[in-house]
């Protein structure tokens, strides 16, 4: 049973991503966007952060980047959701200091076998 | 000597380069060129410069300047053009597979057997329609050139076997049964060949050659060295339902399903564009496919890839 922070701004993915990982007994914190995302981070303190790279206002990327300078939070795993256009992306999520990539459309089961696996590297009881 | 106003940065390139051609003029090649691209405010320009030789005197050079700002922005708009697409459809792909999925997991409540044939159901078109983005990309981005390539020498086995384990994996998983056969010549050279795409090709002549063939059937992988002894050949041969004379290389163009011929083919998804993709790949490695069929008995599809050659390689 983990915190994991979200980041997505579509919202039924929003609701999907929440629903999934609920159903898999973690609790779950929302933000609409990568700004979003960068406040909420501190005062909610997640296990594990998982964010769309394509956002309005501040992407995934950035965002990554802007959480990895914050002592805080540079420790907590990134994972990234993307619909890969081009393999450029993937590399430029990795560069930002992302642990994982999930690429979409994803299935619920294998999001949360990989969280899961992901929690249990970090040392975190998921 | 100093290149002052636009050139800028690239100026100590030029003046190296010019410097070289004034001081040692018998040493220019007839083929040397400066090309430097200049992004000035608003535009994007070309600049091309030549030596202009007499004997072995060096006289000077002749500059062409294009202006190139439509090009280079026309090439950009592709590129997010295909990211963008690919984002946009993968969306709600996502959600429609994902709610699928949640249901049946039995996230939202018990369902009956009915909910689940449906579910499964739009859980299988959602997957369709995911192969057929992920087809329609590949397309798009061999149609701009834009599929980079990573040669090296990928030794046949290796493709073989990995093809031999996916086929394997199929008749297991999917309850099929078809006998595999593999006859590989010993001591093939390395091909000069992308590792993953020439997996890919493999792979879907092989998933062809595995659908459009019944239980009880067989299909037999193949490799040898090509008759000019420059390549080699891989083949991948079924028993299966055949191609009709009359199609003959419409095969391998885009969409062409020939759904219209056989109910096998009809009930196999696919998008048709799957041996359009491969012949692109293959040609991209300098290679050649064909393949040979009788209807009823079956096909062989049969593909020629170079060898490779270390001296050919630049670094």
């Amino acid at each position: 049973m983990a915190k994991i922070l979200i980041a997505e701004d579509e919202h039924d993915i929003r609701e999907l991503i929440e629903f999934t990982l609920n159903f898999a007994g973690h609790e779950v914190v929302k933000a609409k966007n990568g700004a979003e995302a960068v406040e909420l981070a501190p005062k909610v303190m997640p296990d594990l952060i998982m964010m769309d790279v394509r956002m309005p206002k501040m992407t995934g990327y950035e965002a990554c980047r802007a959480m990895k300078e914050i002592d805080a939070l540079k420790n907590i795993p990134v994972v990234f959701l993307s619909a890969k256009g081009q393999d450029s992306e993937v590399d430029a999520g990795f560069d930002a200091g992302a642990y994982e990539y999930i690429l979409k459309p994803f299935a619920p089961d294998y999001l949360t076998k990989r969280i899961k696996e992901i929690l249990e590297q970090f040392g975190i009881a998921g | 000597m100093e290149l002052a106003g636009f050139y800028g940065g690239t100026s100590a390139g030029w003046l190296e380069t010019i410097e070289r051609w004034t001081s040692d003029p018998t040493h220019i090649e007839g083929s040397d060129f400066i090309e430097v691209i200049l992004e000035l405010d608003l535009r994007v320009v070309s600049v091309r410069l030549s030596p202009v030789i007499m004997g072995d005197q060096f006289l000077g050079t002749v500059s062409v300047f294009r202006d190139i700002t439509k090009m280079v922005e026309v090439d950009r708009l592709k590129t997010e053009f295909v990211a963008t697409v690919s984002h946009e459809l993968r969306t709600p792909m996502t959600s429609i597979k994902g709610y699928a999925d949640l249901l049946l997991l039995g996230a939202a409540g018990e369902i009956s057997e009915a909910q689940q044939r449906f579910l499964e159901t739009i859980k299988q078109n959602a997957d369709r329609l995911s192969h057929l983005v992920n087809d329609l990309l590949e397309v798009s981005r061999i149609d701009q050139d834009r599929v980079p390539m990573r040669f090296a020498a990928v030794p046949v086995q290796d493709i073989m076997g990995s093809l031999q384990e996916h086929i394997r994996g199929r008749i297991e998983d999917e309850n099929k049964l078809l006998e595999l056969h593999v006859e590989v010549e010993p001591d093939l050279p390395d091909l000069r060949a992308d590792f993953d795409r020439i997996i890919q090709i493999m792979h879907n002549l092989g998933d062809n050659a595995f659908n459009y063939t019944y239980d009880g059937g067989r299909l037999t992988l193949r490799a040898r060295l090509d008759g000019d002894k420059h390549g080699v050949v891989m083949q991948v041969q079924d028993t299966g339902i055949g191609i009709p004379p009359e199609v003959g290389d419409r095969i391998f163009e885009r969409f062409f399903r020939g759904d219209e011929l056989d109910d096998l083919v009809l009930d196999t998804p696919g998008t048709g564009l799957g041996l359009s993709i491969v012949k692109s790949l293959v040609e991209m490695h300098n290679g050649s496919i064909w393949f040979e069929s009788e209807l009823g008995v079956g096909s062989t599809f049969s593909v020629c890839i170079p060898i490779y050659q270390p001296e050919e390689e630049q670094v």
